[in-house]
């Protein structure tokens, strides 16, 4: 799914290029809450976070990934 | 008015003389810009050459006559005005370039045309600007990716992939073999020996048992 995710924008760019930017922009902040739950679940795995955390870093991750799919335009979907 | 006359006579041969000989013993007129920052040395040590070879002509002749100052002075007007070209030459683009980002810092180019390009003129960019810190800033950062797959075939695949999410995010990393095991075993998710709430709920969910903390 990342590397779906990743590779997205660059196929979106080439047919519409505003939903391509937008879409890069969603795989970065995609990317960026990916690292905040790895970040978070390694600091639980030492007692240092709490399961409230890592549920909203999943929750950020959900959320990211529903945006990328919503800059993907209906026709190309 | 003859002291008017004779200073630019007499200072100005010196000077580019002076300049002249330090171009030649350093060599900078050699390399583009020279060592003086100053783009195009080159041209500046060539024209100060000519003018050198022109006032000590006329120096040579004796006259200080009026139609000489004027061809002087003419010849100085020219000069700078090969110099202000040799500058705008030099600097306009970078110039052009900072105007343009300063108007428009985050408009995207209009044509598929340009899409193609966009990544090479951004990695540009980065490299000459510093980071500002945040990748959402600079969403093309990073090289060119020619994708193998269709916009549609991208989309059903984190689809498919999005579907497997919410078991997987507890059963993936551990097999179903691993099915009895008691969500104790998840010790990131464990707080003091005793899961609580949603996490509980959540393993329960997934089909792990559920045993009473000892004692």
């Amino acid at each position: 799914m990342k590397q779906a995710c990743f590779y997205l924008p660059w196929a979106l760019v080439k047919d519409d290029e505003e939903a391509g930017i937008l879409c890069q922009r969603a795989w970065l902040l995609f990317r960026e809450n990916l690292l905040s739950l790895d970040t978070v679940a390694i600091d639980a795995s030492r007692y240092q976070a709490d399961e409230d955390d890592v549920f909203r870093a999943i929750a950020a991750l959900e959320k990211s990934l529903d945006g990328i799919l919503e800059t993907v335009p209906a026709r190309l979907k | 008015m003859l002291a008017t006359h004779v200073v630019p006579w007499t200072s100005a041969p010196r000077v580019a003389s002076a300049r002249t000989t330090r171009a030649e013993r350093h060599g900078a007129w050699k390399r583009p810009g020279g060592t003086d920052g100053w783009c195009g040395g080159h041209e500046k040590a060539r024209l100060y050459g000519r003018s050198v070879t022109r006032v000590s002509a006329s120096d040579a002749r004796g006259g200080a006559s009026m139609e000489n100052h004027v061809q002087f002075l003419l010849s100085l007007t020219r000069r700078a005005a090969l110099v202000a070209t040799v500058s705008g030459l030099c600097l306009g683009p970078a110039l052009a370039s900072e105007s343009e980002e300063e108007a428009s810092p985050d408009q995207e180019p209009s044509t598929s045309d340009s899409i193609a390009e966009q990544p090479s003129v951004v990695a540009a960019d980065s490299t000459s600007t510093p980071p500002s810190g945040s990748p959402l800033d600079d969403p093309w950062e990073g090289s060119y990716v020619k994708p193998a797959l269709t916009v549609s075939q991208y989309v059903e695949e984190v689809r498919v992939s999005h579907a497997e999410c919410p078991p997987a995010l507890f059963a993936r990393n551990v097999s179903l073999d691993f099915a009895n095991t008691p969500y104790h075993f998840f010790s990131p998710i464990v707080d003091h020996g005793e899961p609580r709430g949603s996490v509980r709920r959540a393993a329960v969910s997934c089909g792990f048992h559920e045993i009473q903390p000892a004692g």
